[in-house]
């Protein structure tokens, strides 16, 4: 499979990522992030996981530069995200929401493009090898076909397969995505996560929110899994993904086992294991 | 496995290049419009009660601007320069900047509904003009000056009270205290229009309806900044526009700050449209619907967009404009602008409405 980063003049980027205590508390006074501390380095893929509302969005959002931390820093090779100019901070880090939506009919082309905006002058157009790369990009997302339709017609799934086309075709050392897959067939999403672990490959960082753990034990360099605001462990996949810690996160028994595929796998108890799990800490 | 293979082998190489860059197309369509304006231009002058050949027009103009072929006859001189030009013109400026503050209302606020009067800029205009009226002060300057006070007054409080909730303008909180601050505006109105008399209520309602009869040179010279300034900065920030349409996020994602941009649209769109309010009045339609029948046309994307909007507009009031003039010439009353353009644009914004819903597309 060609990569993104074959089509651009972009070289290997180091990026190393230093969060330090951070913290977030949304104006209610409620705590979203408490004190999570991690440092990750290009090349590799990151599956944030954790059961919903654990704050992992949020992460994604601080690293991304979207919001302010409350407590803490986001370390950019050393620099405070927050010191970057914005147009700078696009072209060095993206960002995928988990859905996005256009109110108006742009074609799909034109929304691809949109992801070269950060490397454009006020009144240059787009570039020959802009268009390229964005056609490259559709190519990888599984929506080339689509590019002359308008977004506005597109179904859940082809948009995310449309927004992720943009993601990548801002061409970015880092790469930050919230849950890409949701609206995916499986063999779109495996497609999708393939061409993740090959960006990470090719020497990006990418950072990923996801709930399918089979994947991110599949795809994933490392796992971090966060309950309640709280970077619960961080590593390997298979040593993330215990028994142990599955019940505590999501509140469920769970058995891990390798299925015949030779891959690892889990199942779940019918029966939760603390049923008010997460009243209480809520 | 069939699907994959037919992917990789069509690599980005082999892909064609189907899109020369962008120039081209809004070189184009600049060169198109200004044309189709010129000869409209042309037209709007030479028709009226005294009918003035075209081939006399560019003679007057050619010897204003100094290159005299021939000296022309002192009345078409007078009906060219100072009676239909000046009228015209404003014409011209008016709908650009109404059509093109429209499609950036409609960008900012990712509504298609939108217009270029929603934050306040209408009902301050009003009521600075009939402060003027019912002062007695409503003269051929001073109640273009009120008006214009007044529009920027509301636009001000709007943005005033929308950044205070937050330092930063969420479009819903715009909307809602442009909601408020219009309401506040229209009461004071009502209350003026209850103390004044009734010259002063008529003169308030004929000023409502939007004109441009009589206009000078002066009047087009006091809306020719502000257009050309946000005609300019719109079509250079077009690309930012196209981005927060994504969401602010994800324009902030891609290196566009949705409060600053937005911030920056709206000042330039209220100033651009007050300038024309208090010029001509209120004219309905023209702001909403050619920024939405331009982008049935041209496409949502706003560099094009903002282009067309500004040509289309501009024919489109002068075309108004114009018939106003013609059914008054035999009728002996004329008119007001707003009317026409409302009696046109109503009828065929609902034929484009109902043709898109046909075509399985949403009303809007």
């Amino acid at each position: 499979m060609t990569s993104p980063s074959e089509l651009t003049n972009q070289p290997v980027q180091t990026v190393r990522i230093d969060s330090h205590k951070l913290g977030y508390v949304v104006k209610t006074g409620q705590k979203i992030l408490d004190s999570v501390s991690f440092s990750a380095d290009n090349g590799s893929l990151i599956g944030i996981v954790g059961p919903n509302g654990a704050g992992k969005t949020t992460l994604l959002r601080l690293l991304g530069g979207l919001i302010k931390p409350a407590e803490g820093h986001v370390l950019y090779n050393g620099q405070s995200v927050h010191q970057f100019h914005a147009g700078t901070y696009a072209r060095l880090c993206s960002y995928m929401h988990q859905d996005t939506v256009m109110p108006f009919d742009f074609s799909v082309r034109d929304v691809v493009m949109m992801g070269r905006h950060p490397y454009l002058g006020a009144l240059s157009a787009y570039s020959d090898k802009d268009y390229r790369l964005a056609d490259h990009c559709m190519t990888l997302a599984g929506c080339l076909a689509d590019a002359d339709k308008r977004v506005t017609a597109l179904s859940g799934g082809e948009r995310q397969r449309v927004m992720f086309a943009r993601v990548l075709s801002q061409d970015t050392p880092m790469v930050l995505l919230d849950e890409p897959t949701s609206s995916l067939d499986i063999r779109h999403a495996n497609k999708t996560f393939r061409i993740l672990r090959q960006l990470a490959d090719d020497g990006k960082l990418v950072i990923t929110v996801m709930h399918d753990l089979r994947a991110a034990a599949k795809y994933c360099h490392q796992v971090f899994l966060m309950v309640h605001g709280q970077l619960v462990a961080a590593g390997d996949p298979e040593d993330v993904l215990h028994e142990g810690h599955i019940s505590y996160a999501f509140g469920i028994k769970a058995k891990t086992f390798r299925n015949p595929m030779g891959n690892w796998d889990f199942d779940t108890d019918d029966v939760s294991v603390e049923p008010d799990f997460m009243d209480t800490h809520s | 496995m069939k699907y994959d293979r037919r992917i990789s082998r069509q690599t980005a190489d082999q892909l064609p290049a189907l899109h020369s860059n962008g120039h081209h197309s809004w070189l184009r369509l600049i060169l198109s419009g200004g044309s189709l304006l010129l000869v409209s231009i042309v037209i709007a002058v030479a028709l009226g009660s005294v009918h003035i050949k075209p081939a006399t027009i560019i003679q007057v103009v050619a010897d204003r601007i100094g290159f005299a072929v021939s000296e022309p006859d002192a009345a078409d001189r007078t009906i060219v320069l100072l009676i239909r030009m000046p009228r015209v013109i404003a014409a011209v400026l008016a709908g650009a900047g109404l059509a093109v503050s429209g499609t950036v209302m409609q960008g900012i606020f990712r509504n298609p509904l939108a217009e270029p009067g929603i934050l306040g800029v209408s009902a301050g205009a009003s009521f600075g003009a009939l402060l003027a009226i019912a002062g007695g002060l409503s003269s051929f300057f001073t109640l273009p000056i009120f008006a214009f006070t007044g529009a920027m007054l509301a636009v001000s409080l709007i943005i005033g009270v929308a950044f205070s909730a937050g330092h930063q303008s969420k479009a819903v909180t715009l909307i809602m205290s442009g909601l408020a601050i219009s309401a506040l505006f229209s009461a004071l109105t009502s209350l003026t229009l209850m103390m004044s008399n009734e010259y002063q209520v008529s003169s308030y309602i004929f000023w409502t309806m939007g004109g441009l009869a009589n206009r000078r040179w002066e009047h087009v010279l006091a809306m020719l900044a502000p257009v050309l300034i946000a005609l300019t900065v719109i079509f250079i920030k077009a690309r930012d526009l196209d981005i927060l349409l994504l969401g602010d996020e994800e324009a902030k994602a891609l290196g566009v700050s949705p409060n600053t941009t937005r911030l920056a649209m709206i000042i330039l769109a209220s100033v651009c449209t007050g300038s024309i309010v208090a010029v001509t009045g209120p004219i309905g339609f023209v702001g909403l619907i050619i920024p939405h029948i331009m982008r049935l046309i041209v496409g949502p994307s706003h560099r094009i967009l903002s282009i067309a909007s500004a040509f289309a507009g501009a024919v489109f009031l002068l075309f108004c404009d114009l018939l106003t003039r013609l059914i008054a010439w035999p009728t002996g009353a004329e008119l007001s602008v707003g009317i026409v353009t409302a009696l046109i644009g109503a009828p065929y914004f609902l034929y484009l409405l109902f043709r898109s819903a046909r075509k399985g597309g949403g009303l809007l």
